[in-house]
């Protein structure tokens, strides 16, 4: 395919693929139709009957594959929302806010209103000071100070309800002190959200930053607090305290678990009830509250996130679907390692979401990015048979996942049919991983250089496969 | 039956269908379920070329949202700059992403397509054509722009803006009428905002003038946008900056007067200073010398980092020595 270059702008040739073939054409073909004509006029002879029946001789028909049967979907979140409303943080009062900020305040000022307001804290509720905390932090313009408290305070009662809605402060909170304390809340809740935070203070050479020097010997002092490790003494120096940070959250990058450490799950009842009162934020028609739940989902531990998340794809609300393989996908090969660890067939769990045109696409991407070669003959099919978008999305998943037999198949698919550049280049690069070509393959000239480095990094990705064996 | 009537029966058979023939009407096009907005290009290349010079053709591969994204690492973004076609979802409904062809951007297919393949059309009498078009009133209806542009609250400020400025719809201000084939109007395809000199300046008007004290006065009011400016993304900014030219000749420096923009969510110390439809933002400046020429100046940025000299200047006025 030639790309006619005009303006800042560049179209693809007209439809076709590699060989200019046109695009597959759906509809009624000419043949039906003309058989249908002729019957109408089925009266006028045996000559004219005759004459229609060699004038509509086309080629028979291809028979369609069976359309796959539509997955159950169901409310799912509204269900789950109304199981575990009893367990999730309760909703505070205004006035129930305003008290755990005035007290906050105190504990700044420190002498005896802070000895006051420390003790007035401890004698209240976990959940209902939990819910109110994170009420003032997710107050637009609560005051640096103040937010540092409440960070440091969750920090001293971690409660694992809370856990989905510290996560997301991730996002959002800039000060390098309030970083510290919110990783070491979520550490001790079992994640490891946090360490990115502490590492990038630690690295941080930002001396403007407000009280960064503080922040850094506090982030120093947070790391003893890592799950142990034979060997390993916390606090013993600075540097294996370091070494051990990079472990812990290399670890935590790849199976979303801290290695030797209790991690949050679906037993904590408070944290899978705030769980899902996160994913029902993907049914919002404001993107904010979707990139929000989008950004926790994705940062929580697989034991806590994945169940929910998988049962959360057969929701009946699209955006939830979509969102939720979206998060996944994004997961990646985490999924699949967790799968395989935890005895769970996340393949046959996702597949028959191929039935559902509206999330086929995503689940395609989702299927093929948790990395498990057992989902490429799923994938294949839509390969050849799905529209332009599906094929796409096809191509990249067996990029992701395929082993050298898929990828054979799917060259001999893909053969059949046009594709988009896009498609082809996955292709291509599937070929030259599993050493199907030799050369290293040349990205399509039509293809956005962006396109061409998110599969190269795909490709590169398949390293962290998990193995089903 | 004789030689004869076989004959006459044959020939009246073949009469018939002669006249079948001849009256029936011209088959339906085979109908092309369009996969690519290149489709299009062979039947339509006047609004293609029209669309290959709009902003909707580079959302997916312009440098700075490439920038503003992360090269859409985050990809939230994506579902706008890369969307599926609008009507495949209900009216008022946010677009997902589509895997294919993001290149593309918002293309042909993001507003024409309909969920069974055929096209939709304003024209309430369309042709036979391959790609089956149909009439949808929702192309035309703001509902199908709110689907990526009400993100930010563009739509939503258009619907609570005065009457007499906001027209119809969002075609009325950024797709003119032009002249189709056959003797029908279309809609120019090129959709102009905030990237077009030309329609910034209509949207606000700036003024400036003496007061007592050596103050000058500055006003600017949205006249023409019809909803907030600037507006949609956040990262659009707009800055009125001013001057005063000293007794000795030179001009000082630009200082900033004020900003107009939504902030980014993480911006918690700003607030949204975006000025709706209708409205007037007013202030002063006091001239270092009382009585300078003052110049006054109102900057677009499309990121608000963006330096001064990439900025387009939408309006500036002076007030002349002593007012």
């Amino acid at each position: 395919m030639s790309g006619a270059a005009s303006g800042s702008h560049a179209w693809p040739a007209p439809a076709g693929g590699r060989d200019g073939a046109p695009l597959p054409v759906t509809g009624p073909r000419p043949g039906g139709s003309l058989r249908l004509r002729g019957a109408a006029l089925g009266r006028c002879g045996v000559a004219l009957l005759l004459l229609l029946a060699l004038a509509g001789c086309g080629a028979p028909d291809e028979p369609e594959p069976d359309a796959p049967p539509a997955p159950p979907l169901r409310d799912v979140v509204a269900a789950r929302l109304a199981e575990t409303a009893a367990d999730a943080l309760p909703e505070p009062s205004a006035e129930e806010v305003a008290e755990v900020r005035d007290l906050l305040e105190l504990l700044g000022v420190g002498g005896r209103a802070g000895q006051m307001a420390r003790r007035e804290l401890a004698g209240r509720d976990d959940r209902r000071l939990a819910a109110a905390t994170l009420a003032v932090l997710e107050e637009h313009g609560t005051p640096v100070e103040l937010r540092r408290a409440a960070h440091a305070l969750l920090a001293t009662r971690p409660l694992p309800a809370a856990l989905p809605r510290l996560t997301l402060r991730l996002k959002y909170e800039k000060d390098y002190p309030a970083n510290v304390d919110l990783a070491r809340a979520l550490l001790r809740l079992g994640s490891g959200a946090g360490l990115e935070a502490l590492r990038g203070i630690l690295l941080a050479a930002d001396d403007a930053a407000p009280d960064a020097a503080a922040a850094r010997a506090a982030a120093a002092r947070a790391l003893t607090e890592l799950p142990p490790r034979e060997g390993w003494e916390p606090g013993a120096d600075f540097a294996t305290d370091w070494q051990r940070l990079l472990e812990v959250r290399e670890h935590w990058l790849v199976e979303r678990e801290l290695p030797g450490a209790p991690t949050a799950s679906v037993e904590d009842a408070g944290a899978v009830a705030e769980t899902w009162r996160t994913v029902a934020r993907l049914a919002s028609g404001p993107l904010r509250p979707v990139d929000d739940a989008r950004f926790v989902l994705a940062r929580l531990p697989a034991d806590l996130a994945l169940p929910v998340l998988l049962e959360a794809v057969y929701e009946r609300n699209l955006y939830v679907r979509e969102h939720v393989l979206q998060v996944l996908s994004w997961l990646g090969p985490t999924v699949g390692r967790w799968a395989t660890r935890r005895g769970r067939d996340v393949v046959a769990e996702l597949v028959p979401l191929l039935g559902e045109p509206r999330s086929r696409a995503r689940a395609l991407e989702a299927l093929g990015a948790i990395g498990l070669p057992e989902a490429a003959p799923a994938l294949l099919r839509w390969l050849r048979d799905g529209g332009r978008d599906e094929a796409t999305a096809a191509a990249d998943a067996l990029l992701r996942c395929a082993d050298r037999t898929a990828a054979e198949e799917a060259l001999r698919r893909a053969a059949e049919r046009s594709l988009t550049p896009a498609a082809r280049w996955s292709l291509d690069l599937l070929a030259a991983d599993v050493g199907l070509t030799r050369a290293g393959p040349e990205p399509p000239t039509d293809l956005d250089p962006a396109e061409v480095r998110r599969r190269e990094e795909w490709r590169a990705e398949r390293a962290l496969r998990p193995r089903s064996d | 039956m004789n030689a004869a009537r076989v004959l006459a029966l044959l020939l009246s058979a073949a009469g018939v269908v002669v006249l079948v023939l001849v009256l029936k009407p011209p088959p339906e096009p085979e109908f092309v379920e369009l996969q690519s907005s290149s489709q299009c290009l062979e039947c339509h290349p006047n609004v293609a070329a029209e669309w290959r010079d709009s902003w909707h053709a580079r959302a997916y591969v312009d440098p700075e949202v490439r920038r503003l994204s992360n090269d859409f690492a985050n990809e939230e973004c994506i579902a706008c700059h890369a969307p599926r076609p609008v009507l495949h979802f209900q009216a008022g409904e946010r677009v997902l992403a589509r895997f294919a062809e993001r290149d593309l951007g918002v293309d042909c297919l993001t507003c024409h397509q309909l969920p069974d393949g055929s096209v939709a059309t304003s024209s309430p009498d369309p042709p036979a054509a391959p790609c089956r078009p149909r009439h949808s009133p929702r192309l035309a209806d703001v509902s199908l722009c709110a689907s990526c542009h009400d993100q930010h609250g563009t739509v939503r400020q258009w619907a609570a803006a005065p009457p007499e400025l906001k027209g119809e719809g969002c075609l009325d201000c950024h797709a003119e009428p032009v002249p189709r084939p056959a003797g029908r109007m279309g809609r120019a395809h090129h959709f102009p905002g905030g990237h077009d000199p030309d329609m910034l300046r209509r949207a606000v008007e700036l003024r400036a003038e003496s007061e007592a004290g050596g103050r000058v006065r500055v006003e600017l009011e949205n006249v023409g946008a019809g909803h907030n400016f600037p507006t949609d993304e956040r990262s659009r900014a707009a800055d009125l900056q001013w001057r005063e030219r000293g007794s000795d000749g030179t001009w000082s420096a630009w200082r900033h007067l004020h900003r107009f923009r939504d902030p980014y969510r993480d911006e918690t110390d700003l607030t949204n200073t975006q000025l709706p439809a209708g409205e007037t933002w007013r202030g002063t400046v006091t001239p270092e010398e009382a009585g300078a020429e003052v110049e006054v100046r109102l900057l677009y940025r499309t990121n608000p980092f963006q330096p001064d000299e990439e900025a387009t200047e939408v309006h500036r006025v002076s007030v002349a020595p002593g007012g």
